[in-house]
């Protein structure tokens, strides 16, 4: 990192420095950034389990300073760690630069030298983003270049290594992508009514085989295609990706090639919208460093395909995607009841249905002297079509609208979860959880807005039923103040029916606003589109400042 | 059309970047033991408890280096953390103020995990058990820059340590010697995924630092190669260690990398 560091650093100095002068005539470009950091003040409270944190407070903060002149575009991103806030990980520690990049783009070309992100269809073999609440970010640093030979057609090539905190993974990721847009690249396809994009890329990682055990593979490459098609009101985009063996902790060291199969269908015309969507993710796991586990140096980004709850009780059950294998089904259908009819009212009234599933795979052996997962071996087969027995998350949802009048409005959310926490969260134990959520809106005048919450999630399992209330009022644009008490009041251990309390307050200016949380935070696990961090306990005083300039 | 030909030969370089292995069993594939009266041996540090469901598979792995490449693996069993802590059923205490400290630097915070030579401090120093075995391959790559030599007397409750060492390599930097005692064989508690096995067999326990946590300094700069860097200890026996059942163990560490450059192993 240092020397890149300091050369990062000189950059920025120098960029900001132009900044300054950028009032006289000639173009010396523009800085556009954003600044975020999160502070908190940990009181040892063993009762709710949080740690002991000797620093006794911590620190998360970056800036991202991006500079662009004509076709020419450079920027930095300063982070700071002291020390990482819980639940990120520790190796997150101390400041420095370890973002920075400088792009020139011409009329069909563009290459970007330094960091970057970037994703190959819906990323099932390459996906390279950050997750900021997750702690999660699998940057490049490398090469990118980009090239449109023709209309309609876009060339993406990659290499480079993957972030690994405040450092780089060893191993190197190189690929390819195609993205083909039939109708604007065909004459004759202009005007049709049918819309097709195909796609398809390559991927392939480099890492030293130094495995005393195994002959592994240096080389591990792969494929995926893919197709957007849409006519009026139906759209289908379908995705499928292969890749050979890549023996890894993760997969325990079988040498299977894996397989990956995602199909969204999607109908939308005026007050309705359905979609259907299937995965199957046979050995996936896709990593620069084959000893990497959790969300360290992955290549590929494998989607959830569940619904994300927002509110408090329900997210302490989200679904984290499991990269050697399950098949799973969403569908979503929202309706609006139209207005003036008798259950649509003056305004209408939204009906949105949820339901997803996710199962194992149905594993056999490959004979009869080998176990399944049996390390250096072949591992197991499995049927494509066949569901597995193994039920890893199910969750049925229905939230009701209804907007009374022009001052009033209320939300009704049930939900009903299976939640597999062995395999979720590698704790023992399988949750079924029901919960029922009450949001009303009331706006007391144009400025002025009071919500209210009240959940009820219901368990014999884990920690047993919560109920919460949570009131806020807001007057916009600037202030904002909000209580909430979530009680784990069925907790089976009586001196744990405690009553995690949290008061907010916050305030807007500009492109600057300040919140601050004070109370106590239960321990869960917290997830983005399947990627999950554990979050513990807390108590406290939390801080967070951001702006955008 | 000159730059549609640079794409396709990306596109062959690229696919050419697959390895399908049909062979994935080494077969004595770790070749002969250096017959070198000197050889780079490779210290395993192993952050576990007594209450961590997955530690055993880690004390597997590293009975299964050990099996591989003989003494020239030197494991240690450090009980430290959240897992460690004594409790009803689990009496017994392994961890040591030592333990402890290097637990909090080293910053652990999920287990079992390890250090394989103290390697790749501060960001890639900690190694799940899945990955110590290509880590200590490579570390054994290495041409051995010292050679240790341990000599150990108890006699009564008093312990004598004497640790020579001679560079081999002409090195510079500020070298430090840590020297532990560690202990096999003894039976107590301990948590294997969901399950509690009451006999299980605790082996290389660190018991004690006979230096302190972050050693002794041996050198400082420029190493002279004719001579012998000599350290002697004398320290207190606890007499719960069964001595027959105990090993000295010392190696000396870079102080700016904190890595260990070379390590010694002998039972007492």
């Amino acid at each position: 990192m240092s020397q890149l560091t300091k050369i990062g650093l000189i950059a920025g100095l120098l960029i900001s420095s132009l900044s300054y002068s950028q009032e006289s005539n000639t173009d010396l470009g523009q800085i556009h950034g954003n600044f975020q950091t999160d502070f908190q003040y940990y009181r040892p409270d063993s009762l709710i389990g949080a740690p002991d944190v000797p620093e006794q407070f911590l620190l998360n903060g970056f800036m991202n300073l991006n500079y662009t002149r004509g076709n020419f575009s450079a920027g930095v991103r300063f982070e700071s760690y002291e020390n990482a806030l819980l639940g990120f990980d520790p190796r997150y520690k101390g400041t420095g630069i370890p973002y920075r990049y400088a792009t020139y783009s011409a009329d069909d070309w563009e290459i970007t030298a330094g960091n970057f992100y970037e994703q190959f269809g819906s990323g099932l073999i390459f996906r390279a983003y950050e997750e900021r609440g997750l702690g999660f970010d699998n940057a490049m640093d490398g090469i990118r270049a980009r090239f449109r030979p023709a209309p309609g057609i876009k060339i993406t090539g990659v290499i480079g290594q993957q972030r690994f905190y405040f450092d780089k993974g060893d191993g190197i990721v190189r690929g390819i992508d195609a993205d083909w847009n039939l109708n604007e690249s065909i004459a004759s396809m202009k005007e049709n009514k049918t819309k097709i994009i195909l796609g398809g890329s390559f991927v392939s990682k480099f890492e030293a085989d130094l495995d005393p055990r195994y002959n592994l593979p240096e080389n591990v490459g792969s494929w995926a295609g893919r197709a957007t098609i849409s006519k009026g009101k139906w759209g289908l985009f379908a995705e499928g990706a292969y890749k050979i063996n890549d023996p890894s902790t993760v997969n325990n060291y079988i040498f299977k090639d894996g397989h990956a199969m995602l199909v969204n269908l999607t109908y939308s015309r005026k007050g309705l919208g359905i979609l259907l969507a299937a995965k199957r993710i046979d050995n996936m796991n896709y990593r620069s460093d084959r000893t990497a586990t959790v969300n360290d140096l992955l290549i590929n980004y494998l989607p959830a395909l569940t619904k994300q709850h927002t509110y408090r009780l329900p997210a302490l059950y989200p679904y984290a995607t499991q990269p050697n294998g399950e098949m799973g089904i969403q569908t979503e259908i929202t309706y609006t009841i139209p207005r003036g009819s008798r259950f649509g009212g003056k305004y209408g009234t939204q009906i949105a249905f949820n339901w997803s599933i996710a199962q194992s795979l149905d594993l056999q052996n490959i004979n009869d002297t080998t176990d399944i997962y049996e390390s250096g071996t072949d591992g197991y087969t499995s049927d494509f079509w066949s569901w597995g027995e193994e039920r890893y998350f199910q969750d049925i949802n229905l939230e009701i609208t209804k907007k009374f009048n022009r001052k009033f409005k209320l939300i009704g959310t049930y939900i009903y979860e299976e939640y597999n926490r062995q395999v979720i969260e590698g704790k023992t134990g399988f949750v079924y959880m029901q919960a029922v959520i009450l949001e009303a809106q009331y706006k007391l005048s144009r400025t002025k807005t009071l919500r209210f919450e009240a959940q009820g999630m219901f368990t014999d399992q884990d920690r047993g039923s919560w109920a919460m209330l949570l009131v806020e009022y807001s007057i916009s644009p600037k202030w904002f103040f909000a209580v909430q008490d979530a009680w784990n009041y069925s907790n089976p251990d009586p001196n744990r029916q405690i009553h995690y309390y949290i008061l907010s307050f916050g305030y807007t200016k500009g492109g600057t606003r300040f919140l601050a949380n004070y109370g106590k935070q239960q321990e869960g696990i917290f997830c983005v589109g399947g990627v999950c961090r554990n979050v513990p306990a807390s108590n406290g005083l939390s801080v967070t400042i951001t702006s955008t300039f | 059309m000159k730059k549609f030909s640079y794409i396709l030969a990306l596109i062959f370089g690229l696919t050419a970047g697959c390895d399908y292995i049909d062979d994935p069993i080494q077969e004595g594939g770790i070749g002969p033991t250096p017959t070198d009266s000197v050889v780079q041996k490779v210290l395993v540090e192993d952050y576990t408890g007594h209450k961590c469901p997955n530690c055993p598979d880690a004390a597997t792995e590293a009975e299964d280096l050990k099996a591989i490449y003989g003494e020239r693996v030197v494991v240690v069993a450090i009980h430290a953390g959240f897992f460690s802590s004594p409790s009803p059923g689990f009496e017994t205490d392994f961890r040591t103020p030592a333990g402890d400290a290097m637990n909090t630097f080293f910053g652990f915070a999920a287990y079992p995990a390890g250090l394989v030579n103290r390697i790749g401090y501060p960001s890639q120093h900690i190694l799940n058990f899945q990955a110590w075995p290509p880590a200590v391959a490579t570390a054994l790559d290495e041409t051995p820059a010292a050679k240790i030599e341990v000599s150990a007397d108890l006699s009564g409750s008093n312990l004598s340590t004497s640790v020579n060492i001679e560079y081999q390599s002409q090195i510079d930097g500020d070298y430090s010697l840590i020297v532990w005692i560690t202990e096999d064989g003894i039976i107590a508690p301990q948590v294997y995924v969901g399950q509690t096995i009451p006999d299980y067999e605790h082996n290389h326990v660190l018991r004690t630092a006979i230096t302190p946590t972050w050693g002794d300094i041996v050198s400082m700069g420029p190493v002279d190669l004719d001579s012998t860097y000599t350290k002697s200890f004398s320290s207190t026996w606890n007499n719960e260690w069964n001595e027959q059942n105990c090993h000295v163990v010392a190696f000396i560490y870079d102080q700016q990398t904190l890595e260990v450059v070379q390590v010694e192993e002998i039972k007492l």
